[in-house]
């Protein structure tokens, strides 16, 4: 019924919009998807509020879109993210394993608990790996959150936690990281499988 | 082999991975005490059957539900209370370690740690041990787990003697121990009627079956049906067994001559 208002290249693009508008693409000549918009509609002060209200929600995306940070713009820059995230990690496993070696149990803790975060962050790139990667990430995780009595970290286990972060670092993760992470991890004293081992308290 | 020897069953080896902590550092301590460990390929084939498996059975669980909270809710009200004690993974665990993630995130970590678990475990079993012995030739032991699908679906290889006929090696194996296995029915046969369990009961069935030459080994699927009497065998010539199977290991263990050392997980 519209395109009895409008010219028909302009009624095809805006039709196209419309149709593109949720994410799915239309073939504008559909006699069916025709059908479909019709209804919707029905009347030219429908479609001068339909334009309204797009460009109030396109406004608000603008808006939205200049509190994201940059870096999730571009595939680039996310992955100079995680590179950046990763170093950052290491770095601080390497401080962890200082404080560790010269008994700055506030030191050692303030910087587990900074790690913890980072590991964080981390795991919001998880989509954007190889699962592996993500099934190593969560293996180290599982260690670290298990006992957040961070001050009680020895050396070796932080060695084992700076190994593992280097594991990450690598540009494919395979089973055969996820298997060195396993035995780094278990070799020092953390318990890979804590997450789904009996408590104390169940055991009998 | 030289030194203090300890063999270490299938219950001791599942304990190692989803047993509590202080289980697990008891059990590290007493196998520490010793010059070195030692399992077996009938080791390996339950603890892939009892272990993997389970992870497979959650992981089907977490699928089939897209949800952990179902999926506990499931094995808790639906998984008949026999079966579930028999269950060894226990998922709360990682709720409470994780405890303020929503549950699709649950749900992921649980399918990650399982996946790990499945992928890992054969390399876990050989890794934690000095050595493996193969002398009982069980070819079900020797089937590989393969990822089809990741988080998904795993197999676990033919688990019937039967099925995998002439590559089959425990009837061989059983040839040569005619007297290890008089001396186990003896024990058996000398053993009350309330501790007889159902698997003692079907070793000795097996025994005289076997004995008495009418028997096609293969075909009654040993690992699967007598495989506490194949590990007793498998361990015969090492001088401990450690384990927290207390009814048969108590007939089993001094009929070969073995130290039985128990773990009691009251200790824990």
């Amino acid at each position: 019924m519209i395109a009895a208002f409008l010219p028909p290249t302009l009624f095809t693009s805006l039709f196209y919009e419309l149709n593109t508008k949720d994410g799915l693409e239309y073939d504008p000549l559909d006699s069916d998807v025709y059908g479909f918009r019709e209804k919707e509609i029905k009347s030219i002060e429908s479609l001068f509020q339909w334009i309204a209200a797009s460009e109030a929600e396109s406004v608000q995306f603008k808006n939205q879109s200049r509190y994201l940070p940059i870096s999730y713009s571009r595939t680039e820059d996310r992955e100079a993210d995680l590179v950046a995230l990763l170093h950052g990690a290491v770095a601080l496993a390497i401080k962890m394993e200082t404080a560790a070696g010269s008994s700055e149990t506030i030191e050692l803790s303030n910087a587990a608990f900074e790690l913890k975060d980072k590991l964080e962050l981390l795991w919001e790139f998880r989509h954007g790996r190889e699962d592996d990667w993500a099934d190593l990430l969560h293996m180290l995780q599982c260690c670290i959150f298990a006992d957040l009595e961070f001050e009680r970290l020895s050396v070796l286990k932080c060695v084992a936690l700076r190994m593992v972060l280097e594991l990450l670092t690598v540009s494919t993760v395979g089973l055969g990281e996820i298997a060195a992470a396993e035995e780094y991890l278990s070799n020092a004293g953390f318990d890979p499988w804590a997450v789904i081992s009996l408590k104390d308290s169940d055991q009998n | 082999m030289t030194g203090r020897a300890v063999f270490l069953d299938t219950t001791i080896q599942i304990a190692r991975i989803v047993h509590g902590p202080k289980a697990k550092e008891l059990i590290r301590q007493k196998i520490a005490s010793f010059d070195c460990s030692v399992t077996s390929l009938v080791v390996w084939e339950e603890f892939k059957r009892r272990l993997l498996k389970d992870a497979q059975y959650l992981l089907n669980l977490l699928n089939e539900y897209g949800s952990f909270e179902r999926t506990q809710r499931h094995v808790l009200n639906v998984l008949p209370a026999q079966l579930g004690r028999k269950q060894k993974i226990c998922l709360l665990t990682l709720q409470s370690i994780f405890e303020d993630r929503d549950d699709a995130e649950l749900t992921e970590r649980a399918k990650r740690t399982l996946r790990n678990l499945i992928r890992l475990g054969p390399r876990k079993f050989q890794r934690c041990v000095d050595a493996v012995l193969s002398d009982s030739g069980c070819a079900c032991a020797k089937q590989a787990v393969i990822e089809i699908t990741p988080y998904k679906r795993y197999e676990f290889g033919v688990n019937k003697c039967s099925a995998l006929g002439s590559s089959c090696g425990i009837a061989e194996s059983l040839a040569g121990k005619h007297k290890e296995l008089l001396n186990i029915q003896t024990a058996i046969q000398a053993t009350s009627d309330v501790n007889k369990t159902k698997e003692l009961r079907d070793a000795d069935a097996f025994i005289s079956r076997l004995l008495s030459g009418a028997l096609d080994v293969t075909l009654t699927d040993p690992c699967h049906k007598v495989g506490d009497l194949l590990i007793a065998l498998e361990s015969r010539s090492i001088p401990c067994f450690y384990t927290m199977n207390i009814k048969e290991s108590t007939v089993l263990c001094p009929a070969l001559g073995q130290e039985l050392v128990i773990l009691d997980t009251r200790l824990a």
